[in-house]
């Protein structure tokens, strides 16, 4: 342990900041909570489940893969494996932060990790490079994203109620079309497409050949194994 | 509440917050090599474009072309609803057409 001493800033006013900081973000966040709750509701998840789901879980897009396979027997081990893959960058995400709060006490840290998602952390982080130090900052963003998310599952899995045959709609490919804009919103570089292509070949083989959801995993174990491999990295050690 | 559903829901709980709580415990104990980062950071679209898939197999019509109105729509306005609109509407339309 490396808490050498030095406590950090943490105030009211700081989580009030961050808090303010992420409104639109949180807004944005709201309109994709909505279409959960909706795809909730037509997956059959019940108004507790989900509810219970986006106050314990809360990890968007995981929890959409999970949607995505949810049906009954429910294949409980890929599902949970399937949100283990997804949420493997949580594990960068908590590393990042490691310097801005060790100086706060395990016992506070490590309940407000919980609250820690892509969104709030990324403007926290904006905020922190911009000269920001107060701690109050990070939960403040990420509450910020908590509080959107939760509510606007909720109140979707309620419109989700209104919604009648989904096909009628062509809401059959709701999910795969989130997935689809989640992705090409993650684009970055050309280099990007090379996982993506493989993912989407080791996909196809396992989708045609391994039973029940697993062709999640292999297409994601592939993809990643690939840009593990060949990604050009920022200081080239091996 | 179903109890199936239960156990499900607690398991990816438990996960997630593992996840969120490791790399923060991690740091200082043990250093990520940049090769294991990049894995980590082309994950999620990996796993994201293995999930589009199936869809795309099964009904390759309407399904290929709602993704490229999807595609544009996202890449023009960065919202995640509108995107997922479009591709919708466009599945809709096409299914009007085709019947």
């Amino acid at each position: 342990m490396t808490q050498s001493g030095k406590a950090v800033e943490f105030t009211r006013n700081g989580v009030v900041r961050g808090l303010r900081t992420t409104v639109p973000v949180s807004l944005g966040v709201a309109t994709y909570g909505a279409v959960f709750g909706a795809l909730a509701n037509q997956t059959g998840v019940s108004f507790s489940e989900n509810a219970l789901m986006n106050v314990i879980v809360f990890a968007g897009a995981s929890e959409t893969a999970a949607l995505d396979i949810w049906s009954y027997p429910l294949p409980v081990l890929s599902i949970v494996f399937t949100v283990f893959l997804i949420n493997l960058r949580l594990i960068l995400l908590g590393a990042s932060v490691r310097p801005w709060l060790a100086g706060m006490k395990p016992w506070h840290v490590y309940p407000m990790l919980h609250l820690m998602n892509d969104e709030g952390w990324s403007v926290a982080m904006n905020m922190r490079r911009r000269g920001e130090r107060d701690a109050g900052v990070f939960l403040g963003c990420n509450l910020a994203v908590a509080i959107a998310w939760v509510a606007s599952t909720v109140a979707g899995h309620i419109i989700g109620s209104q919604i009648g045959d989904p096909a009628a709609y062509g809401l059959d490919f709701a999910f795969t079309l989130v997935f689809a804009a989640m992705l090409f919103g993650s684009y970055k570089e050309r280099f990007d497409l090379f996982p993506w292509a493989v993912a989407g070949f080791a996909a196809w083989i396992g989708y045609l050949v391994l039973p029940g959801t697993w062709y999640v995993v292999c297409g994601g174990l592939a993809g990643c194994l690939a840009a593990a491999r060949f990604a050009p990295l920022p200081e080239e050690t091996s | 509440m179903n109890s199936s559903a239960l156990l499900t829901i607690v398991l990816m709980a438990i996960v997630t917050y593992l996840l969120r709580a490791s790399g923060y415990w991690l740091v200082g104990r043990f250093t990520l090599s940049p090769r294991l980062e990049a894995a980590l950071t082309y994950l999620p679209g990996a796993v994201l474009t293995a999930l589009v898939i199936p869809a795309i197999i099964d009904e390759p019509v309407p399904g290929i072309p709602a993704l490229l109105v999807t595609a544009i729509v996202m890449r023009r306005t960065g919202n995640l609803f509108l995107a997922l609109a479009g591709g919708v509407i466009m599945v809709w339309a096409m299914r009007q057409v085709i019947g």
